[in-house]
């Protein structure tokens, strides 16, 4: 707390100074870190002259479990049930990463049924995330229909993952080398009807929210990213297209099955919190097609290659960085390994460190109270891939 | 803005009435999927206590505690306990679990204000609730062993060439990945080598590191890397999932690499005035000698015949045991001073009491050189052969031609598999009689593949009855089928001829391989009552002494196994037993 | 990629190797990271994705990774540079680069490395610390972990040989 109290309370006098020097008054606010958003826990510390932000400052750090720490200490197989952890709305991306970079790194080949496995994970796994999204975006509005209806939609999806993968958050399915079991019976069709129920639901959801005049009222023109700044800030993933520039990891490097499958980039121009909503809107029946494509194409066979026996695997050494599209942005695993039982080195590059400190600082900065959640959940912030 | 905007967000009203899809009134109970991660539960009696889901869990929520279970061999009295607290659910435990008595259930509730409660113990006797369990495709061990190159059988049965190749260095090093580390091995070994341990230095391409680990156990460790009976590998849990780890070859492969045993074991002696002597050098008194020698006595080895190595170079063919094995073997255990008179039977012209009298202690492992005889009409005769005698002959370069004739050998032990195979080598048609199924046959399985790949019948379930002999010589045999009788529990089935199901076949020699016993002739002409024998053997205390002071027994004479591991342990047990006595005397 | 990279060499004068998955690496001098960070910055890597630091203690170095993503040409850039462990100071990017401003700011607090010119090195995640930097690989989490919660730790106990017993 030390440390901390010290800046705390550093940045009260400095309010004060500032106070006598340029006779400006302004409050100091604590944002957080109970759920600001509902995401995780998080704060941010304002100084705001009435209602106008003058300077924020992000302030994470209340969910650091030390994982990258962890990871070093644990042999390989062992932290494939730890990375799922790292970002809660979103598990199944760390699974894919860290499955990938150990492939990469040993050569082990994974089985083309497996990879598509994987990614229709993904892809349920995306469209469980953007449900998520809607959600806690309608709610920081103040609206909470959205959030009743699509929680309650998200829970068919987690139905199926309790299916496949025997849990419902924490899936812990993917291993190197492939998937842990094959899919359970009627399972793809499973899939195919919820995808039916599902494409019907987001016109539902347009009614209530997405084409609402209240929501479009209150979001067109907050929180702006421009073509420039987003480059300028490494903004990534759907923020980056709600900007204009069409860039999409699963497009540009593709990885696991997308090759094969024939999706649209989505793109807005605006770059303000109406845009950034509504690519991912749009995405989201962008990614029922790919899963419909996934289920067409699925093809047999084995689904998983093995590995040596985990208690004696080492790994070869070198290094790799790999990286998929998550629905907050890139997310990347830089996997260091030194030829041992145990990595020398997982760096976790979250979405939201790049996102959730320097950019939302900057976007905050002379809008209003009432806007702080709003824009934080606009960028899909998750906090517990910032600390990690 | 669209007025159309602005009532659209009424269409929610439609769900007014619906019925809500999450939330349940009254409240109904989910069932979880089939593959539900819940709490979990353990078959305590399929369980082998091996350890691995204590090893893989990340969490340290497993923990090994002994129990009060029946332990039988290949399995340990220790079963998990699981801290749920700790738990995360992700099932490695499950999937690395080799026998699959492991399972998470569909159990998903706990509820307490104690913590301690959370500690389950889920060791239970029956089947419930399965949820993710173990599927033999997704095991976390490889169940294949790493391949060895093959000599073909045509070209295997031509000449007495050894059939064993041996694993080449990035397969050893592979295979030995395959260890789970759990030691049931070493509760199995005889000698207790520390086969994890030199599994774990082999894979980290420290073979003289290895073979260090192995010569602290057993100084043969060569000749039994190549003919051991490896029970080590019979209750290796990885055995249960495919094929168990191969840790004989692992243990060939390191030795062979190693050129002289002198440079890399630290043989440096403090030497002690005492003086032993050993009977038979076998492996019993070889392994004897090393480790009485490593402690300091001066040790004087007497052998029956010209060259050292006992059953090992005598019994054994040299297709399977090369010789060059054993001198290598030998060679570093008279280089630390061990002296073998060679030529020397004791009980002729030295006595036992003689030995008794200049030596401070004196170990017998003469080994078991009587052979069992099937008691049956006709069987006396020239052509009847026994299988000992019968490989002591031909290992000792004795011209032995079969070439075109039909050879009958019963029995179904390793001596067995030794006496059909070289009689195929010499050119015989051969022919094995066993009286009970395949599985009961005590010889490897290894080597009842190969003896069928070059071509030997296997009469399994038979029983010879009567030879018929035609001016002496032997016609043919006759011999009845059998019935497996499973009456008493936890033997081996009993065979019941069928006696009114008489067969004949032409033979021309029989070849008895059917168990032999030990040789106790010139010790009961010396003892005479003052020795305590016992069913054909003498009786030993802990220490192997006998009931005469000083005069210790091991090896084939003195246990029930009748191998080279167990003659091997016998010795390194009885040169401890040895130090004690002499120590407290 | 090939083509750009010949081309990059050619530009810049700098040993690129090219890996798997689109990657490529390089190494540098501790002295010479900015200039080729502004260098590569002109060539089109707009993108900065991460900052890595690893503790290589039995070389007594850091290694300082810096990933950056050129998006036309699609190659990802690791740019490495060693400094001495004893004294960690580098000079910042995070003028070149905005984002690179928090990351060298959790590198600061996790591995103790400066970052000379970075105007917000102030504390980042950790509160109330006064151990070594964490990340570091002589910072021992187990002992700290049994100090301060008092738990108990069976890593010795679980790969303890149960053969000893026979020695």
């Amino acid at each position: 707390m030390k440390q901390k109290t010290e800046q705390k309370k550093s940045l009260n006098q400095g309010g004060k100074n500032m106070t006598e020097e340029k006779s400006i008054d302004f409050f100091e606010y604590f944002i957080g870190p109970q759920h600001p958003g509902i995401t995780g826990n998080f704060g941010v510390i304002l100084n705001a002259v009435g209602d106008e932000i003058i300077k924020a400052q992000a302030n994470p750090g209340y969910l650091h479990r030390a994982f990258e720490k962890l990871m070093e200490q644990r042999m390989y197989l062992q932290n494939v049930p730890l990375v799922c952890r790292i970002c809660v709305p979103e598990p199944d991306v760390n699974e894919a990463l860290y499955s990938m970079a150990i492939e990469t790194l040993t050569g082990i080949e994974v089985p083309e049924r497996a990879k598509y496995i994987r990614t229709i994970v993904l892809e349920m796994a995306r469209l469980a995330a953007y449900l998520f999204y809607f959600g806690g975006t309608a709610a920081t509005l103040g609206l909470y229909t959205l959030p009743n209806w699509s929680f309650g939609d998200r829970d068919y999806i987690l139905d199926l993952f309790e299916e496949l993968t025997g849990a419902r958050i924490y899936h812990i399915y993917m291993q190197p080398g492939g998937v842990r079991r094959d899919l359970p019976k009627d399972f793809t069709k499973k899939l195919y009807s919820l995808l039916q129920t599902l494409k019907k639901r987001i016109k539902e959801y347009d009614g209530i929210f997405f084409d609402a005049a209240l929501f479009k009222k209150r979001t067109k023109g907050v929180g702006v990213i421009n073509k420039d700044m987003a480059i300028e800030y490494s903004v990534t993933g759907p923020n980056l297209r709600a900007s204009g520039i069409a860039y999409d990891i699963r497009k540009d490097t593709p990885y696991l099955a997308y090759p094969d499958i024939n999706f649209n980039v989505i793109t807005e121009n605006e770059g303000d919190f109406y845009s950034r909503v509504m690519v991912r809107r749009r995405e989201f029946e962008e990614d029922i097609k790919i899963l419909e494509q996934l289920i067409d194409k699925l093809p047999s066979g084995e689904v998983w290659n093995r590995y040596p026996m985990p208690l004696n695997w080492k790994v070869e050494k070198g290094d790799v960085y790999v990286k998929v599209e998550s629905t907050k942005g890139e997310y990347g695993y830089y996997v260091v390994s030194d030829g041992s039982e145990k990595p020398r080195r997982i760096h976790v590059r979250g979405p939201s460190m790049t996102h959730g400190i320097m950019l939302l600082e900057k976007l905050l900065k002379g809008q209003r109270i009432a806007d702080i959640s709003p824009i934080m959940f606009s960028l899909d912030i998750c906090p517990p891939d910032i600390d990690r | 803005m669209a007025w159309n905007d602005i009532l659209k967000p009424l269409s929610g009203w439609k769900f007014l009435f619906k019925k809500p899809h999450t939330i349940r009134y009254p409240k109904e109970d989910k069932i979880p999927s089939e593959r539900y991660r819940g709490i979990h539960t353990n078959m305590i009696d399929k369980c082998i206590g091996c350890g691995s889901c204590e090893k893989i869990c990340m969490n340290q929520a497993i923990t090994m505690k002994e129990m009060d279970v029946e332990v039988k061999e290949g399995t340990t009295n220790l079963r998990p306990v699981v801290d749920h607290g700790r738990c995360c659910y992700c099932g490695l435990c499950v999937d690395i679990c080799p026998t699959g008595s492991l399972w998470l259930s569909r159990d998903y509730r706990h509820l307490s204000e104690d913590i301690d409660t959370f500690i389950i113990d889920p060791n239970v006797k029956e089947k419930e609730r399965e949820g993710w369990q173990k599927a033999p495709e997704f095991s976390l061990i490889p169940p294949e062993r790493g391949k060895m190159e093959e000599i073909p059988p045509e070209k295997r049965v031509k000449s007495f060439m050894e059939v064993f190749v041996g694993y080449t260095e990035p397969i050893a090093k592979e295979e030995a990945q395959r260890c789970l580390g759990c030691g049931l091995c070493v509760d199995a070994c005889a000698t207790h080598m520390h086969i994890p341990d030199y599994l774990k230095a082999i894979r980290e391409g420290n073979n003289e590191e290895a073979v260090r680990i192995m010569f602290k156990n057993n100084p043969l460790s060569e000749i039994c890397g190549t003919v051991c009976t490896h029970f080590c590998e019979n209750v290796c849990p990885v055995g249960i999932i495919g094929e168990p780890v191969a840790i004989q070859w692992e243990k060939e492969f390191a030795t062979r690499t190693i050129e002289d045993y002198k440079k890399i074991i630290d043989t440096t002696i403090k030497e002690k005035k005492e003086r032993v002597a050993v009977v038979g050098a076998g492996p019993a008194g070889l392994s004897f000698a090393f480790y009485l020698r490593l402690k300091g006595y001066k040790i004087d080895v007497f052998e029956k015949y010209e060259k050292p190595g006992g059953m090992m170079l005598l019994g054994i063919p040299s297709y399977r045991l090369p010789r060059k094995v054993i001198e290598k073997e030998i060679k570093f255990i008279t280089s630390t001073g061990v002296k073998i008179h060679t030529g020397t039977q004791i009980g002729k012209k030295k006595t036992f009491k003689e030995l008794l009298k200049k030596y401070s202690a004196v170990f017998v492992a003469t080994g078991n050189t009587k052979p069992y005889t099937m008691g049956i009409p006709g069987e006396e005769g020239k052509d009847t052969l026994q299988a000992i005698s019968f490989l002591y002959d031909v290992n000792t370069g004795k011209k032995i031609d079969l070439k075109g004739k039909k050879v009958l050998v019963v029995g179904g032990g390793n001596v067995a598999m030794d006496a059909i195979r070289t009689s195929r080598r010499l050119g015989a048609d051969v022919y094995l009689s066993y009286r009970r199924r395949e599985v009961d046959m005590p010889a490897d399985e290894l080597e009842r593949k190969e003896a069928k790949e070059e071509g030997i019948e296997f009469m399994i379930q038979t029983l010879p009855i009567e030879v018929i002999r035609e001016k002496g010589k032997i016609k043919a045999v006759k011999y009845v089928p059998t019935d497996m009788d499973f009456s008493e529990k936890g033997k081996r089935p009993k065979p019941v001829p069928r006696m009114n199901d008489v067969r004949t076949l032409e033979v021309d020699i029989i070849i008895e391989a059917i168990g032999q016993g030990p040789d106790l002739t010139y010790l009961e002409q010396e003892f005479g009552e003052s020795l305590k024998i016992e069913k054909g053997k003498p009786v030993v205390d802990k220490n192997l002494m006998c009931s005469i002071k000083g005069l210790f027994f091991g090896g084939d004479m003195a246990n029930k196994q009748n191998d080279i591991v167990s003659a091997v342990a016998d010795g390194r047990r009885a040169a401890e037993g040895v130090h004690n006595y002499l120590q407290n005397k | 990629m090939s083509d750009f990279i010949t081309r990059l060499k050619n530009i810049t004068g700098l040993n690129i190797h090219k890996e798997k998955l689109y990657q490529a690496s390089l190494k540098v001098d501790k002295e010479k990271i900015r200039k080729t960070l502004l260098d590569l910055k002109k060539e089109g890597f707009l993108q900065f994705t991460t900052l890595t630091c690893i503790d290589w203690i039995e070389e007594k170095t850091f290694q300082l990774v810096y990933h950056l993503w050129h998006r036309e040409e699609k190659l990802h850039l690791k740019v490495k540079i060693d400094i001495d462990r004893d004294a960690p100071i580098v000079e910042t990017v995070s003028d070149i680069y905005i984002v690179a401003q928090t990351y060298e700011r959790e590198v600061k607090e996790m591995f103790g490395v400066d970052f000379k010119g970075n105007k917000r090195l102030i504390p980042f995640i950790l509160e109330d610390w006064n151990e070594i930097p964490p990340m570091r690989r002589d910072f021992n989490t187990r002992e700290y972990v049994k100090d301060m919660y008092e738990t108990e730790d069976r890593t010795e106990e679980i790969f303890k040989p149960r053969w000893k017993k026979y020695d």
